[in-house]
């Protein structure tokens, strides 16, 4: 029997090869595989929700206009009483002069619609794209001359309103003629044109809302510390400032839904360390036989942690199957006044993905520490 | 004993001298290994007989580095046992020894291809090398046909000449066995009888046996003889 006396250096069992040991490993025991994924699955799909939920609302509250300077009264709950004109205005467009692009009023009120309270936004339908940030979807724009209105997607996905549906706002029977795509803080609103809005509240004139649009090229922080001072009495923000106050409770949310993330790749790790150390603790004898056969306890670890990852892979690509139609079937849901639209970053993905496979073969090489410490003779009558 | 007391033949390949292991059994110490003495020549195949309980399986395990022993001498295949690192060892076993043991010598999950070729594997091999000459021992071996086949589905005979292909893999000059024919029946002990013959007299691989088993005298080079963990000396 001649064979091959190799004399081999310290050539170290390549990764290729340890996945290719440790799937004939898994192969082998098809059930216990299939268990074994099946318990690290429904970690892997909560932990693709959860991401899920936490970057869709980490993406609330950034899409405000930064260059949307708005004067308002500091009792901004008290919508029906904050009354701005002409005065206000004037002295806006002389504050803000050569720096603003536009300065223009804006209504504001809170109507409850089918036990829901929808913002009702009024202002020159000729301003709507370009300060406003609202893109039309469908239908055409409201006829100032006529009882038209628009709604944005987000309202449309919470009421189920249609074009040429008939809704009533404060007493007066309106058609949707549009579906608005709007951002940050206009995401879920209905809007008016200015001079419909004036004769709906009979209040020509009048406004709660004063929008000082920056020019791209000035500074909008200075602009706005001038308007503070020419409006001591007033609010003055910018709307990404708005957004963010307004969004910071469900925002919290995300960050919550981050944790029970890290928490479910934890989970991932602890199962996968479970999944290790119940191999082990079966098959102490297998473990004694590499050893017999002369693999170190580095190779027999590297077996171990390649088999842990495979196990963990399975279950994030089982859990991701079963986790995206859920976040598929539904383009979007509403969380109070907030329309969340699921978003699963890319990087997200992969970044969890590593971090469960890192953490699986954390978990591996914990589980196998104690197991790879006793000798080889104690495995071989374990 | 002091090492530099101790010298060892140049050509030996197995060199012991007062070797001793103590263990602690249900809390009381057990002297498995009491000073032995062994030395090994290549190409001999050395039975170690006795009866159960006087250090075979011990002294086994010290020559294949499985276990350290707490004193004496143990240089195989040139390398110091009793001094050699973890790591030495590992190396040791990849590289100078093969092991055949009582039972349950095979992985449950591995194919008969796969348990020849992971003992390559260990030492550094490539894949399709390690399976290659894998298929080769196999074949030496007799189970061509039976390299796919798990251990579930071999045979008590099939599984240990499994064994004693992985055993040979890398052309080791020591094979160490531990009753390699104890759960076979009288026809299939004769085939392995056979094939360890003849796999140490075509490589001239060195061979030691554990066995309580008098047929395997029969193709021994030299039967050494243990009782309460000593080599008994012929009167």
């Amino acid at each position: 029997m001649k064979g091959i006396a190799v004399g081999l250096g310290e050539r170290r069992l390549t990764v290729a090869t340890r996945l290719r040991l440790a799937l004939g490993d898994l192969r082998a025991q098809p059930l216990r595989t299939l268990l074994a994924v099946l318990v690290l699955t429904p970690l892997a799909a909560s932990w693709f929700l959860l991401a899920t939920i936490a970057d869709s609302l980490d993406e609330l509250g950034v899409a405000g206009e930064a260059r949307n300077l708005v004067v308002t009264d500091p009792d901004v709950f008290d919508l029906a009483n904050i009354a701005l004109g002409d005065d206000e205005l004037s002295l806006a467009a002389a504050t803000a002069a050569g720096d603003a692009e536009s300065v223009t009023p804006l209504v504001l009120r809170l109507v409850e619609m089918d036990d829901r309270v929808l913002q009702l936004r009024a202002a020159d339908p000729a301003l709507w794209a370009g300060v406003h940030g609202l893109r039309l979807l469908e239908g055409a724009l409201p006829d100032p001359a006529g009882d038209d209105v628009a709604i944005t997607q987000a309202v449309q996905v919470a009421t189920g309103w249609q074009l040429g549906d008939t809704v009533r706002v404060f007493g007066t029977a309106f058609t949707v003629t549009a579906v608005l795509q709007g951002s940050g803080s206009k995401v879920a609103s209905l809007w008016l044109p200015l001079g419909r809005a004036e004769a709906l509240f009979e209040r020509p004139g009048e406004f709660q809302f004063l929008v000082v649009r920056v020019r791209a090229d000035a500074d909008a922080d200075m602009v706005r510390a001038r308007l503070r001072a020419a409006f001591p009495e007033r609010l003055v923000l910018d709307e990404s400032a708005i957004q963010a106050e307004a969004t910071r409770g469900v925002r919290s949310l995300g960050d919550l839904a981050l944790v029970f993330t890290a928490v479910g790749i934890v989970g991932l790790a602890v199962g996968s360390a479970n999944a290790t150390a119940l191999t082990l603790a079966e098959r102490a004898r297998s473990v004694g036989l590499l050893r017999v056969m002369g693999f170190t306890p580095r190779a027999v670890r590297g077996l171990l942690t390649a088999r842990a990852m495979l196990l963990t892979g399975a279950a994030l690509l089982l859990g991701l199957a079963v986790a995206w139609p859920l976040v598929a079937a539904r383009s979007s849901f509403v969380l109070r006044s907030f329309t969340i639209e699921p978003a699963l970053h890319p990087f997200t993905v992969v970044a969890g993905v590593g971090l469960s496979l890192c953490s699986a073969w954390l978990g591996a090489v914990l589980a196998g520490r104690r197991a790879l410490r006793r000798p080889a003779h104690e495995l071989l009558e374990a | 004993m002091a090492v530099s007391s101790f010298v060892v033949p140049c050509s030996s390949v197995v060199a012991l001298h007062g070797v001793t292991r103590r263990y602690a059994r249900a809390g009381l110490p057990v002297d498995a290994l009491r000073g032995v003495d062994l030395l090994v020549e290549p190409g001999e195949l050395v039975l170690l007989m006795g009866p159960s309980g006087c250090g075979k399986t011990t002294l086994l395990h010290v020559l294949g580095g499985l276990d350290r022993a707490d004193s004496g001498t143990a240089v195989v295949a040139g390398v110091d046992l009793m001094a050699a690192s973890q790591a030495q060892l590992d190396r040791y076993r990849q590289r100078h020894v093969g092991i055949m043991l009582q039972s349950d010598n095979l992985l449950s999950t591995a194919t008969a291809q796969e348990q020849v070729a992971l003992r390559l594997l260990a030492r550094g091999v490539g894949w399709k090398v390690a399976r290659q000459e894998a298929s080769r021992l196999l074949a030496h071996v007799g189970l061509a046909d039976r390299a796919q086949h798990r251990p579930d589905g071999l045979s008590g005979g099939e599984q240990q000449r499994v064994a004693l292909a992985r055993a040979m893999a890398g052309s080791p000059q020591l094979v160490l066995a531990d009753e390699p024919t104890g759960e076979l029946d009288s026809d299939t002990t004769i085939e392995m009888l056979a094939l360890i013959q003849r796999s140490n007299r075509e490589t001239g691989c060195t061979f030691v046996i554990a066995t309580h088993d008098p047929l395997l005298a029969t193709i021994a080079t030299r039967v050494v003889r243990l009782r309460d963990g000593m080599v008994e000396v012929p009167a």
